[in-house]
């Protein structure tokens, strides 16, 4: 089975990402959300770290439940979806992850603008060897409430 | 109780209670040691005047110089030795001295032992010299360390309520430190009445707590200003939505009463008027609608129905209302388990509240594309209606669920400002949720999600 790698962010509009890399699939997928971010340098916050609490300070709301929209439209296709924070710096960390969790692909978006908040993640995917696909993402609405449903469901029609 | 007294008295009593444990854990410690301490002191005195009384040896002169330089005299020091072979005199010394047996039991099967009776304290041990069995007992007061003793005592207890005290004080000025923001809250809370809505309470400028606390305080403010406000516009406006088309209906009736007419004339001020009296008729419908949505209990919500069929039905209803509006369905995000579309309530209600946001924005929209998104999750249904019209803009969208409120954008479009409303309480009376987004002139988002039927 593969195991598709998705950049997010942990924002509802993140998950549109995700959608139209689901529509891709033919057979069973299971998935993983990264979001890749600095570890902290404090003691004192790497003393009580949990990759899980660092998710849920990182979610909108909201975005749980966008998720399961997606799992129960395409619930024959997806097998399981797991969220990640991903601390690495170099290719050679890069590798090591994709070894470790058994990533077969990757799905990134193609404009800069839906980059940004994951630059570095997508950098590494794009410098390592994995297969990677490029998504072309539909436009953000931008006055819609950050949160809301709608980020995920509508979208600028270009 | 305050908060203040209760803090400092739960603080201060515990305080005192871990004080008194560790004073009493001192004073019991010390005072067993004292004990020991002092039953030795006696035994090497016992030995010394054993060796004294009992040997006769050259070194004596020597154990009785030392004896002489280092120990000093004892309170009540008293020397006591028994022949124990001499039964007669060993009975007859026992009872002059007033010595209970078995401690002299003792002393002959341990070799030694301890006895205290009131504040003197005996040490005895048992003396072997040349096949002859003798005990010797030292007794003495201990004068010396029962008054270190009360001192000690005395001096734990004087350090224990100055620094009870002593914390006590600290705890007050602490309590009163800490209160003194809540107590400037409190204040700027009293000063707010029905007049004064618009008063805010000053922020903390170094207290992230209390930051936070005024902030929420004021937050709940806006929200109330808000909705006063709105409860004041809803009788000035329904009154002036009523009044309208009765004016009218009195101003055509006077006018053709003024003077004799022609049938043709009555006819259509007759017209007028049951145009007028219908418009009406509509609105006084409308405002019993709202009213009966606007609480529980009274519409029945047993059925359940599929959204995706009330979606669909509802396009067909807005098409032929709005033939030329151009409503896209996009159901990309339908689950593929129907279950999880169904959803329980009033059909017609649901309906009604679906086809008012519809409608609405084909009405505001000029026939540019709708789109109307259906999804499921695992616990709502969530249906998102977009348009590309004329927006709400930013000053009116706290008022757009007030009946009878209509944006300032809205002068073309006919209207009663009553749909909105009526839907936000069908969805509420359903337990669901309704989101309104927008921005003037580039469109609005309306997001309803309800509760999937969960049997």
């Amino acid at each position: 089975m593969n195991k598709i790698l998705v950049p997010t962010d942990f924002t509802v509009k993140s998950l549109s990402l995700l959608r139209e890399t689901i529509a891709r699939q033919t057979e069973k997928v299971n998935i993983v959300l990264v979001y890749g971010t600095n570890l902290s340098d404090c003691t004192v916050d790497m003393l009580f770290y949990t990759r899980t609490e660092q998710i849920d300070k990182l979610l909108e709301p909201n975005f749980l439940e966008s998720l399961n929209i997606l799992k129960n439209k395409h619930a024959s296709v997806i097998n399981g979806v797991c969220m990640d924070i991903y601390h690495g710096y170099s290719g050679n960390a890069f590798e090591n992850y994709i070894t470790a969790h058994g990533i077969t692909d990757a799905y990134i978006p193609l404009d800069k603008s839906s980059r940004a908040k994951n630059s570095r993640l997508i950098s590494s995917i794009k410098k390592s060897k994995l297969p990677v696909c490029e998504v072309a993402l539909p436009m953000e609405v931008v006055y819609q409430t950050s949160g809301s449903f709608a980020k995920l469901m509508t979208s600028k029609t270009n | 109780m305050k908060t203040p007294n209760r803090i400092i008295l739960l603080l201060t009593g515990l305080f005192f209670l871990m004080l008194l444990g560790f004073g009493g854990f001192v004073y019991f410690f010390i005072n067993n040691y004292r004990y020991t301490d002092f039953y030795k002191r006696l035994e090497i005195r016992a030995i010394t005047m054993a060796k004294l009384e009992l040997e006769k040896d050259e070194d004596l002169d020597v154990v009785k110089e030392i004896r002489q330089d280092f120990l000093e005299h004892l309170p009540n020091e008293k020397i006591i030795v028994i022949d124990l072979d001499d039964r007669d005199e060993a009975e007859m010394v026992r009872l002059k001295y007033n010595i209970p047996d078995d401690f002299i039991e003792e002393v002959k099967q341990k070799d030694r032992a301890f006895y205290k009776k009131q504040n003197t304290f005996y040490s005895g041990i048992h003396y072997v010299q040349s096949n002859k069995n003798h005990v010797v007992i030292v007794s003495a007061e201990n004068y010396a360390s029962q008054n270190q003793l009360i001192k000690l005592r005395n001096l734990l207890f004087i350090s224990l309520i100055i620094s009870v005290l002593f914390i006590a004080f600290i705890e007050f000025y602490f309590s009163k430190m800490v209160m003194k923001p809540l107590q400037r809250i409190i204040d700027g809370v009293k000063k707010i009445g029905t007049e004064s809505l618009n008063y805010r309470i000053e922020e903390s400028k170094h207290n992230d707590d209390m930051r936070s606390l005024t902030n929420t305080f004021n937050d709940m403010l806006n929200r109330l200003e808000t909705s006063f406000e709105s409860q004041n516009n809803f009788i000035s406006n329904a009154s002036h939505e009523l009044n309208t088309p009765l004016t009218s209906i009195i101003g055509e009736a006077e006018v053709t009463l003024s003077k004799p007419r022609t049938a043709e004339v009555y006819t259509q001020s007759l017209q007028t008027i049951l145009e007028e009296a219908e418009k009406l008729n509509r609105k006084t419908h409308a405002l019993l609608l709202l009213a009966q949505t606007g609480y529980n209990g009274m519409i029945d919500q047993n059925s359940i129905l599929r959204m995706d069929e009330l979606v669909i039905e509802v396009k067909a209803t807005v098409t032929k209302l709005y033939p030329e509006s151009v409503i896209h369905l996009d159901f990309n995000l339908l689950p593929e388990n129907p279950d999880n579309l169904k959803v329980k309530g009033n059909e017609q209600l649901l309906y009604l509240a679906i086809s008012n946001v519809v409608m609405n924005a084909c009405k505001y929209s000029g026939n540019k594309q709708v789109d109307v998104v259906l999804g499921a999750s695992y616990e709502n249904v969530i249906l998102v209606v977009k348009d590309q019209g004329i927006g709400i803009p930013e000053q009116d969208q706290p008022y757009i669920f007030d009946p009878f409120y209509r944006a300032s954008n809205t002068m073309d479009y006919s209207g009663y400002g009553i749909g909105l409303p009526i839907t936000r309480n069908i969805v509420k009376l359903h337990r669901g949720r309704l989101i309104i987004s927008s921005k003037e002139n580039e469109g609005t988002t309306v997001e309803i999600s309800l509760p999937i039927n969960s049997n």
